[in-house]
């Protein structure tokens, strides 16, 4: 029994001892696992910071990426990218929408044969070739196609990429599409250019129409002079002869001045209705008996408006057109003539704006030799003339233009080089009635009676005086406005007629007239001028004077609008 | 009768959350529909956590959801030492570590479907202890740190799918329809991780040809050890099959 326990003790102490060893272990496989579990917690912390880390690296990288597709895509300008092999690597929504293509349609499409016109091609090539060769950015413009074939004009600034071994990778275009502001910017400088165009026919034309006017003085006094000489000499005299060989050449010194004035829209005198039709038949009849190799053919409107205009006038426009018509033609040709009545609204498209209303249209039309562009843009021109040295003044059109132009008109030109032209004539329609012409007097009337004559230049006063004499008048002259109203309030009982030249110092002959009118509701007056400013004598003759006398003008014509104006009632 | 669902919350703030049944609309309310018919309901539970270090430790101090002490000392330093330094204390919830109870043999090789996972919340506001997310803990109740591997998760969750419907194919039994409900913290941006996890049971399913429903969620309901319990951190997969 003592030795069962004590076998049993032995046991137990070494049962306790393989206890103890087992808690030992099992202590320090405890700790294994706990500094295991430690690790492996550690160890995914640590990778878990480095993927937030990574993760916070790759959001603010998508983020920025994001951030400048957003810009790219949101820009109004275009970005384009082409890759190295010439496609279409990406096309931002602004040139997308320009070009009318969705992004499917454009990527991997060659760039140049999609979006560039066939002439642009080679021109493009060479510059994307010259960009990547000297690896700069470029500014250039060029156009790009739609979908649909139109044209954009686009300012691009091109830029290579390469890769970091200095390969090209693609190029990068930013554009702007500068098609509007191109538009609107040769818009601007076609206004510009009419705006000068228009200024310098203004200049012109106000210089022609002094020179016009003074020219006329001077004539006048001339023709004055040379009518007191032949009136005091036989005709048999062999002086007389060569007087009436001054007179016309007074004569065509006065065309020339008529020219001018014409230019100068400051010949404007004799307005009312008138039948243009009559006017172009009369004159293409006289024209044609002059040119013999021209046919003639009128096409003239039965129906035509009439138009508020100086007959006189017109018949120059008229004969400058068939002139110059008739120079075209060399060898001969036709002259095509039509007359027709149009609006306002069939002339669309034209540089001008026509004010709205009733128009009559004549055309001129030749078989010559045409013009040119350049011809044709500066057909109008003072002095500007095709014709040899000593046929063409330069002023027949330029005339023409300023009297149509003067008449609330506008001129045309249509023509090709070889295949003739077609001057296009529009004046505005009146409802007034046709009047018939008065032919002046053709012969010297003379008379009694008292005549201020009132001229600031010393030869009219002279010559005047004794042209007046001559035909039988007493004269009273006075060099200004403010002299003939005080001459005339202390004579003007006796005082039949005044002739007031329109242009004068200290006082003009408008407001001279508005005084003299005071003192006498009734008094006769003549307008006397080397020009009529435009609008100026016919608002004086609506304001009830008598009659307008243009210099230089001969003593029967003289004579004949003074017995006019006396004689009636 | 097996019981699948879902927790949600409102907002972080846990302000009541409203629910819809029919024509009724209840606020804090729980919605569920009974499935009957001939198929037969397949699930899996996937957490993917497994025991840090295998060591149990006795619960000695706690307060409902508010874990003070483990083996006697406070829990909070216990924690400290596992990571080597606090900056845990500044997660909410904590990254990496979670509460697990075992519910299979105490030292057995570790399965993850004998385990309740329990998400630690955060430290308390006076630094104490820590929260966890279902308050079913007491003193005494043997508990193991779990790592939430992500790895793991990913890995369990593409094992487990792939075995469910190896399952029903064994079975002879033909799927129907596939319903996954999964935690919002097993996401790409709330684990850390690269790739999403549902997206791998997605293509599972998708080899499959069955039609999958799924959608996130707070906490996971599931029958574990014939129980419906609350999980957290959960993926739960039911796939009904043609009987």
């Amino acid at each position: 029994m003592a030795e069962e326990n004590k076998t049993l003790k032995a046991r137990c102490a070494e049962l306790e001892r393989l206890l103890d060893k087992a808690r030992e272990e099992a202590k320090y496989y405890q700790q294994i696992a706990k500094d295991s579990g430690r690790g492996r917690l550690r160890e995914i912390d640590r990778l878990s910071r480095l993927i937030t880390e990574r993760k916070r690296t790759e959001e603010a990288l998508r983020k920025e990426r994001d951030f400048n597709k957003t810009l790219i895509e949101a820009s109004p300008t275009f970005f384009v990218a082409i890759g190295a092999d010439g496609k279409t690597l990406m096309m931002n929504k602004a040139m997308l929408q320009a070009l009318g293509y969705d992004s499917d349609e454009v990527i991997g499409t060659d760039y140049l044969s999609t979006f560039v016109p066939e002439r642009d091609r080679e021109m493009l090539s060479e510059i994307f070739r010259t960009l990547v060769k000297q690896h700069q950015p470029t500014l250039n413009e060029n156009y790009v196609l739609t979908k649909d074939g139109r044209e954009r004009l686009v300012e691009w600034h091109g830029r290579p990429i390469f890769k970091e071994n200095g390969q090209f990778d693609f190029l990068f275009g930013v554009g702007i599409d500068i098609t509007e502001r191109k538009r609107a910017e040769e818009e601007r400088k076609k206004l510009e250019a009419k705006l000068q165009q228009a200024q310098k026919l203004e200049a012109i034309g106000t210089l022609a129409g002094g020179i016009a006017h003074d020219f006329n003085n001077l004539l006048m006094g001339i023709q004055g002079n040379v009518s007191l000489m032949a009136m005091d000499i036989d005709p048999t005299h062999p002086h007389y002869e060569r007087l009436k060989s001054i007179e016309k050449q007074i004569q065509s010194g006065a065309k020339l001045t008529s020219h001018l004035l014409g230019y100068a829209r400051k010949g404007r005198y004799e307005i009312k209705p008138v039948d243009l039709n009559q006017l172009v038949e009369e004159t293409s009849e006289t024209f044609g008996r002059t040119r013999k190799g021209i046919t003639i053919h009128r096409d003239l409107a039965e129906d035509l408006f009439a138009v508020e205009a100086d007959p006189g006038q017109i018949e120059q426009v008229l004969l400058n057109l068939y002139v110059n018509a008739a120079d075209a033609m060399h060898g001969g040709g036709d002259l095509i003539l039509k007359t027709m009545n149009t609006t306002h609204k069939d002339m669309k498209g034209r540089l001008y704006d026509p004010k709205p209303g009733n128009y009559v249209v004549l055309t001129v039309t030749d078989t010559g030799i045409g013009m040119d562009r350049e011809t044709m843009d500066r057909i109008f021109d003072p002095f500007f003339t095709t014709k040899e040295m000593g046929r063409g003044t330069g002023l027949g059109l330029a005339s023409a233009y300023g009297i149509i132009k003067g008449h609330g008109g506008y001129v045309d030109v249509g023509s090709k080089k070889g295949h003739g032209t077609t001057f296009s004539v529009y004046l505005p329609a009146s409802e007034e009635k046709v009047q018939k012409a008065v032919k002046n007097a053709e012969k010297l009337i003379k008379g009694t009676e008292t005549i201020l004559l009132a001229d600031d230049e010393e030869i009219i006063l002279k010559v005047g005086r004794e042209l007046l004499e001559a035909m039988g008048y007493r004269v009273l002259t006075v060099r200004d406005g403010k002299e003939a109203i005080e001459v005339y309030r202390k004579n003007w009982d006796d005082i039949d007629i005044v002739i007031l030249d329109m242009v004068m110092p200290n006082m003009d002959g408008g407001e001279a007239y508005d005084h003299l009118k005071e003192i006498n509701p009734n008094i006769k007056v003549v307008l006397s001028s080397g020009f009529s400013i435009d609008g100026e004598a016919s608002e004086i003759l609506a304001r009830g004077c008598n009659g307008f006398i243009q210099k230089p003008f001969t003593i029967k014509e003289l004579s004949g609008k003074i017995r006019g104006i006396l004689d009636k009632e | 009768m097996p019981i699948i669902g879902a927790g949600v919350i409102g907002d972080y703030a846990f302000n009541p959350t409203k629910q819809f049944c029919g024509s009724y609309v209840g606020s804090q309310s729980v919605v569920g529909v009974a499935l009957t018919g001939s198929f037969r309901p397949y699930f899996r539970i996937m957490h993917g956590c497994t025991p840090l270090d295998g060591v149990y430790h006795k619960i000695t101090k706690i307060e409902g959801s508010a874990l003070y002490e483990i083996d006697g000392k406070p829990i909070v330093e216990i924690i400290d030492k596992l990571y080597g330094n606090q900056d845990w204390r500044n997660q909410r919830p904590v990254n990496l570590l979670t509460i697990g109870v075992n519910h299979g043999r105490r030292f057995g090789r570790p399965k993850e479907g004998n385990y309740v996972n329990r998400l630690i919340t955060g430290i308390l506001p006076n630094g104490e202890g820590i929260g966890i997310f279902e308050p079913d803990f007491e003193i005494g109740t043997e508990i193991q740190f779990m790592l939430r591997d992500n790895t793991k998760m990913i890995e369990s969750a593409m094992k487990n799918s792939v075995e469910l419907m190896q399952e029903i194919k064994a079975d002879g039994r033909e799927p129907l329809f596939g319903l996954y409900i999964d935690c919002a913290g097993r996401t790409a941006t709330c684990s850390n991780t690269t790739t999403e996890e549902a997206a791998e049971v997605q293509e599972v399913l998708k080899q499959y040809n069955t039609p999958l429903f799924g959608f996130y969620s707070v906490v996971e309901v599931a029958p574990l050890l014939q129980k419906s319990r609350g999980l957290d951190w959960t993926g739960v997969l039911i796939v009904l099959a043609k009987e």
